[in-house]
């Protein structure tokens, strides 16, 4: 069964892919865009297909991913299906460190990005210290709430360097804070990569200790985890890992929600395939959620928060009508 | 009957310890001893709110001492991190819930989990034990079904068969017959008296103070965070030491049938007792 | 903005997510609301251009039927000053009230200090930084959503706003306090004039402002007739990278464009900034791309924008982009400035 939804799963963000590659406000042949990925052919075609399209359909794949194993990990770890990162601080940190640089005027792709995400470590950061400091156990209930302070926090220092900047500024921070592949390039798509590879590999190669940590706290310490130090830890990577999304492509919301419970759904509850699951759905999700954000209202490109959030709110009213 | 390898037999000390929750002046465990020793099984019985259940959390270090020491063996709690420990000492905690539905036998195989680190997959040995975890809780059968629809007393067992994974010298229940009907709350004490006979050391806190009486060697009796009594079933299971401890008014038989001591508590109304002949 | 509304709840999660879901919404909103962001980074001066929200009544010649390219000659040169504003308040027609004038919007100041009315101002806003006399006025802050009390504490018997809905709480301030003012739009080269013109009266100076905006319309006819004739190259100004935006058709800029000789490939777009994407500026393939010596040299080094060919085989033009924040007095060099690059050949018929 397992084995037939990894199948499925790659399928799907295979083909999405292909499709998003197709699809655009010039309108390209299917045997041209191959050839273009090649090299061959018009040069125009070549650069739209290779310098604008690719990168963004990668990296939508790799953010996708990247949110889906995030939330995957939290999720576990806070014994919690309604668990996400930007829950945890992550979103409002990035977007602090994101936003001041914008509105500084020090809008430059390379400074945002490690802006956004040096904000969101340090929000992490400060989340997992405040609830040490209040309860001295990384307990999700604690680590939920230093979470929403740090965000509160985070939403008054936004408002503050938003309130008195220049209104094109102010554009621009909103834009990057909706969430966008629009600005990719291959760097950004090599950075995503890595922080994927290393924080997703650290992620995968520890599930064992995600399911016994799943188990609860008393049964977890019973079979020789280390609650705490584990918790943590997890907290951290997945909260690094989806910073890592943020510092590329800005917030995008409920791909880190939705896709653990979809693979919950379909069947994989041990967490190393829980994760894999994640995130081949994932990065399928926010390629189809790319596409529909250039093709709804060609030529304006709807920002991808705003697709994701679309898709899932109505996701989130079914599970609380289940919940109920 | 399943054959283990033969494992260590390892003590387990309480000596005078003292635990206090926080914001609260009286003491939830004040200066209790007891001593679980190898090849037989120890019970902790009482009332509820005499310590029972704080006694487990505080050897699994989810409360601190305010005052005494724990020892596994001959070595203080303090110095065994929480693989090493795990590995020692197995711990069935009262409540779990079905969190992440799993195949049983993928769930008795999380036991396993304090022998593997995170690059070691599940060997020949591994998967062993895990069959005779099974087997002893009498669970062998239902290896392939989802932990979500066991029954109470399935669940149950399940989870006493994954601590049984542990290959641990040392288990510990607390209140691991809670859902069980009577033909399953027997295979539980049975199970565990053969565990104590291969030797290894059995604590379990119940409240079932008649099948406490028939299975435990050594059964120590709490009130109020402090030992009442503590021994044998015949020296423990009195009259009047039960009724002062329990402020009910009962009556200790003994059924030849049975041979050990059995409790029967009284009604306190005044109402003429129901004859149904 | 996303996280807003994050705040203490008791149940974080679906409140949360509805807050989210409402604010994401509102934001799209925003978004696809037209604003105007033409500024190159460091250029303050365009701060107080803001969202712009046609009114079609207040307009007449101005209009633009979208599809057509921006033609200024249809503007009545001799239009007498409109009789009310932009906010719909009559306009002073004597200098009655112009011996204490707050000017909160730079090409107003300019106007005022180009007129020979500058000594009568008492407070401009802290980007009014043309000409340099300006910078002697007081500082009372910024023009939109403007400081109420900073423009109330110099006296003013008359205050000058830029016309958008965010000022119009102000203007029924200052209307209640009983002092005069008129709210006008810069949008276009006409709204140029017709403030002028409006400005002109009512900081007594009438012929100075006539003359102020013949001469401009002078130069724009020189430039007019200098590249008239020459082929009209096909142009794509982008004033925004993060989202993509470009000049649209509605705007003086847009006017420039047609005055100077080119294209705007944007032309359709009937509003005053267009977000577009880059395929969609690939897809049009302008024959030049025009911007300022820093956004260009972004462009370039772009992997995305490389799809432009006008990126791509360097066929770009550098504005100075001192000229362009706004329509001002400058305005007739400005486009003497566009011309020069879109049409070097031309060079020796400009002024």
């Amino acid at each position: 069964m397992s084995k037939l939804v990894v199948a499925v799963g790659a399928s799907l963000l295979l083909l999405s892919m292909l499709l998003a590659l197709g699809i655009g406000a010039v309108p390209i042949a299917t045997a041209d865009v191959w050839n273009g990925l090649l090299g061959d052919g018009d040069a125009q075609v070549i650069a739209i297909v290779r310098d604008l399209r690719a990168p963004r359909v990668v990296l939508a794949a790799l953010v996708g991913a990247g949110l889906a194993v995030s939330g995957a990990a939290l999720q576990g770890t806070l014994r919690n299906p309604l668990a996400e990162p930007y829950l945890l601080g992550v979103s409002g940190g990035a977007a602090v460190g994101a936003v001041v640089a914008l509105t500084l005027g020090l809008g430059t792709p390379t400074i945002v990005t490690l802006a956004a995400f040096g904000g969101a470590g340090v929000a992490t950061l400060v989340v997992a210290m405040l609830a040490r400091y209040a309860g001295g156990r990384a307990e999700p209930r604690i680590l939920l709430m230093a979470g929403v302070v740090v965000g509160a926090f985070a939403n008054a220092v936004i408002l503050v360097a938003l309130a008195d900047a220049p209104p094109d500024r102010i554009r621009g921070a909103l834009w990057w804070m909706m969430g966008s592949t629009a600005d990719a390039t291959w760097d950004a798509v090599l950075r995503t990569l890595i922080a994927l590879v290393v924080l997703g590999g650290v992620l995968v190669v520890r599930a064992r200790e995600l399911d016994v940590l799943a188990l609860g706290e008393e049964p977890a310490v019973a079979l020789g985890a280390d609650v705490d130090r584990a918790a943590r830890r997890t907290f951290l990577v997945a909260s690094w890992l989806a910073a890592s999304t943020v510092a590329a492509v800005g917030l995008i919301g409920f791909v880190g929600l939705v896709v653990p419970n979809l693979a919950r759904a379909l069947g994989a509850h041990r967490h190393r395939n829980m994760l894999v699951v994640s995130a081949l759905y994932g990065g399928a999700l926010l390629v189809a959620a790319d596409i529909a954000a250039r093709a709804i209202r060609s030529p304006i490109e709807l920002p991808l928060g705003a697709v994701t959030a679309l898709v899932g709110v109505p996701f989130f009213l079914a599970r609380l009508r289940k919940l109920a | 009957m399943t054959t283990t390898p033969s494992l260590p037999s390892l003590e387990l000390h309480f000596d005078e310890v003292r635990v206090a929750y926080p914001r609260t002046s009286v003491h939830a465990l004040d200066g209790v001893s007891l001593r679980a020793l190898a090849g037989r099984v120890t019970a902790v019985v009482g009332p509820n709110g005499s310590g029972k259940s704080t006694l487990v959390r505080a050897l699994l270090r989810r409360v601190p001492l305010a005052g005494g020491r724990i020892r596994v063996g001959r070595r203080a709690l303090e110095t065994f991190d929480a693989r090493e420990f795990a590995r020692h000492v197995a711990v069935v905690p009262q409540r779990e819930e079905v969190q992440m539905p799993l195949p049983v036998r993928e769930f008795v195989a999380l036991g396993r989990h304090v022998h593997l680190g995170a690059f070691t997959p599940m060997g020949a040995h591994d998967r062993t034990t895990v069959g005779n975890a099974l087997a002893s809780a009498g669970m062998d059968h239902l290896a392939d079904r989802r932990t979500d629809t066991l029954s109470g007393g399935e669940w149950q067992r399940v989870r006493i068969a994954r601590a049984l994974a542990q290959e641990a010298p040392v288990i510990v229940l607390d209140e691991p017959t809670t859902f069980l009907d009577i033909a399953h709350e027997m295979a539980v004490f049975e199970l565990l008296d053969e565990l104590a006979m291969e030797g290894r050391t059995v604590l379990l806190v119940s409240h079932q103070l008649n099948l406490v009486a028939r299975f435990a060697s050594h059964i120590v009796l709490l009130s109020a965070g402090h030992v009442a009594a503590a021994g044998s079933a015949s020296e423990v299971m009195r009259g009047d030491v039960l009724e002062r401890v329990y402020d009910w008014p009962l009556v200790v038989t003994r059924d030849p049938a049975v041979g050990a001591p059995a409790l029967l508590p009284l009604r306190r109304s005044a109402r003429a007792p129901r004859d149904d002949a | 903005m996303p996280v807003v509304l994050f705040g203490l709840v008791v149940h974080p999660a679906p409140s949360f997510v509805m807050s989210r879901a409402i604010v994401t919404l509102l934001s799209l909103l925003a978004l696809l609301s037209t604003a105007a962001c033409k500024s190159e980074p460091g250029d303050r001066d365009a701060g107080d251009r803001d969202a712009r929200d046609r009114h079609a009544g207040d307009r007449d010649a101005g209009d633009t039927r979208s599809g057509a390219a921006v033609d200024s000659t249809t503007i009545a040169r001799d239009t007498p000053a409109a009789a009310s504003d932009d906010f719909g308040i009559a306009l002073p027609s004597d200098n009655r009230h112009a011996s204490r004038v707050v000017s909160l919007n730079p090409t107003f100041t300019e106007i005022a200090f180009a007129i020979g009315a500058g000594s009568q101002l008492v407070g401009r806003t802290t980007w009014d930084n043309r000409p340099d006399a300006a910078l002697a006025v007081t500082d009372v802050g910024a023009g939109i959503r403007p400081n109420v009390e900073a423009v109330l504490a110099t006296r003013p018997t008359l205050v000058l706003l830029y016309a958008t809905a965010e000022n119009r709480a102000a203007a029924a301030t200052f209307e209640r306090a009983g002092i005069r003012t008129i709210a006008l739009r810069t949008v276009t080269i006409g709204d140029f004039r017709e403030a002028a013109a409006a400005l002109g009266a009512a900081l007594g100076q009438p012929a100075n402002a006539r003359t102020l905006v013949d001469s401009i319309d002078a130069t724009l006819d020189r430039v007019r007739a200098a590249v008239d004739g020459a082929p009209r190259p096909r142009v794509v100004w982008p004033s925004w990278e993060s989202p993509v935006l470009v000049v649209g058709n509605e705007s003086f800029e847009a006017e420039l464009l047609d005055i100077a000789g080119a294209e705007n490939v944007f032309a359709d777009r009937a509003e005053s900034v267009a977000g577009v994407t880059i395929e969609e500026i690939a897809r049009r393939d302008p024959d030049l791309v025009l911007a300022g010596p820093d956004r260009l040299a972004r462009l370039q080094a772009s992997a995305p924008w490389r799809a432009v060919r006008a990126v791509r085989e360097g066929h770009v033009a550098v504005l100075d982009t001192t000229v362009f924040g706004r329509p001002g007095v400058a305005i007739g060099m400005a486009a003497v400035s566009i011309a020069r690059v879109l049409h070097p050949g031309r060079a020796d018929r400009l002024p």
